[in-house]
């Protein structure tokens, strides 16, 4: 690994983040562009009221967003420990 | 870079000013209805045309700015001050606290502020008045929106208790609430001032998302998002292109922030 660029890390990172912001705008583009998915079913629940899946779709995407940021994590750590 | 910065703050004391002026501006009250003339062209007496129900575009455009506008600095107020509040403590007393705080702050970052919105919306009643539900949307935009802040407010906070002229306040007796007010809140004022700003265009962005799935503020109150949602129809734009001008006002103010947020440089 000692060739790994110096930036890597801070991209992993940055990939991390991302993750969370990508999963975080699927409400609206799913939506808007009409494609069935998480984003459209919790709109549909939302004017439905249902609360029980709204609510388990909220749980869903935040264990989504923990695993993404845990990878990232780890996957920083790992870099930075055979680097140095 | 100094003219398009010069025209970024001319808009927005121009929007501030059309915000205050809303009552004398608009030509009819948001929620009236010219029954006579549903989805009439712009003429002299409606400036963009009348809606699906007959209500003046322009005056809806109006109330829905000063409504955006002036709602989302308030919720902006409110993260900052709670930021301020949790990062500050997070970082003055440090260890356990500091370890809480950095807890809660990763949970909120990580929970979808989107889907964590749109339930509790959910879970108001329908026929909720327009007054409630805009403050409830703006109130959650706040509650929501500070965990981002308090985390540089907290690093802000970390490092002045680690600088020398703390530790000597510290050993000449200062008490901690004197402390605060002396050396910390003057010192952290630049970073709770660029997190204040950041907040805003953030703020005004998600309530339009908000607005244009419909979960925003109920009808008849506009809103730069609730306006939004005339623009479902596509079909309609290429004949009635006025129909956009909503959109246009919203990047139009939004790049505007951004422009003076970039010459900041304080920026975190």
């Amino acid at each position: 690994m000692a060739r790994c660029p110096i930036a890597l890390p801070q991209m992993i990172a940055l990939v991390g983040v991302s993750i969370s912001i990508g999963i975080g705008v699927l409400l609206p583009i799913e939506v808007v562009s009409d494609v069935a998915g998480i984003g459209q079913l919790a709109w549909h629940a939302a004017q439905a009221r249902d609360l029980p899946l709204l609510v388990n779709l909220t749980m869903v995407v935040t264990f989504m967003t923990v695993c993404a940021t845990l990878i990232s994590d780890v996957a920083q750590r790992s870099f930075v420990r055979s680097d140095a | 870079m100094k003219a398009v910065r010069v025209v970024a703050i001319a808009v927005l004391a121009l929007t501030a000013l059309t915000i205050l002026g809303a009552h004398y501006l608009a030509p009819a009250g948001y929620e009236q209805q010219f029954r006579e003339t549903p989805q009439a062209s712009p003429s002299i007496h409606h400036l963009l045309g009348t809606d699906d129900l007959g209500r003046d575009r322009w005056s809806r455009l109006l109330y829905g700015m000063r409504v955006s506008l002036v709602l989302a600095p308030l919720a902006a107020l409110f993260t900052t001050v709670l930021a301020g509040v949790v990062g500050g403590i997070a970082g003055y007393f440090g260890g356990w606290t500091e370890r809480g705080c950095k807890l809660l702050i990763d949970l909120f970052l990580s929970v979808p502020w989107l889907f964590l919105l749109i339930t509790v919306r959910a879970v108001l009643p329908l026929n909720v008045s327009p007054e409630a539900s805009v403050t409830v949307t703006f109130a959650l935009l706040g509650l929501l929106g500070w965990a981002a802040s308090a985390r540089v407010i907290c690093a802000g906070a970390k490092d002045l208790m680690k600088s020398e002229f703390v530790w000597m306040a510290r050993a000449s007796g200062f008490s901690g609430f004197k402390l605060i007010r002396l050396h910390l809140l003057p010192n952290l004022r630049g970073s709770l001032l660029a997190q204040f700003w950041i907040s805003i265009p953030v703020f005004i962005i998600a309530e339009a998302n908000l607005g244009a799935l419909g979960l925003g503020v109920a009808e008849p109150l506009p809103s730069l998002g609730s306006l939004l949602r005339e623009l479902q129809d596509a079909v309609m734009l290429r004949p009635e292109p006025w129909r956009l001008l909503p959109l246009a006002v919203l990047i139009v103010v939004i790049s505007s922030f951004q422009v003076l947020l970039n010459k900041q440089e304080v920026r975190t």
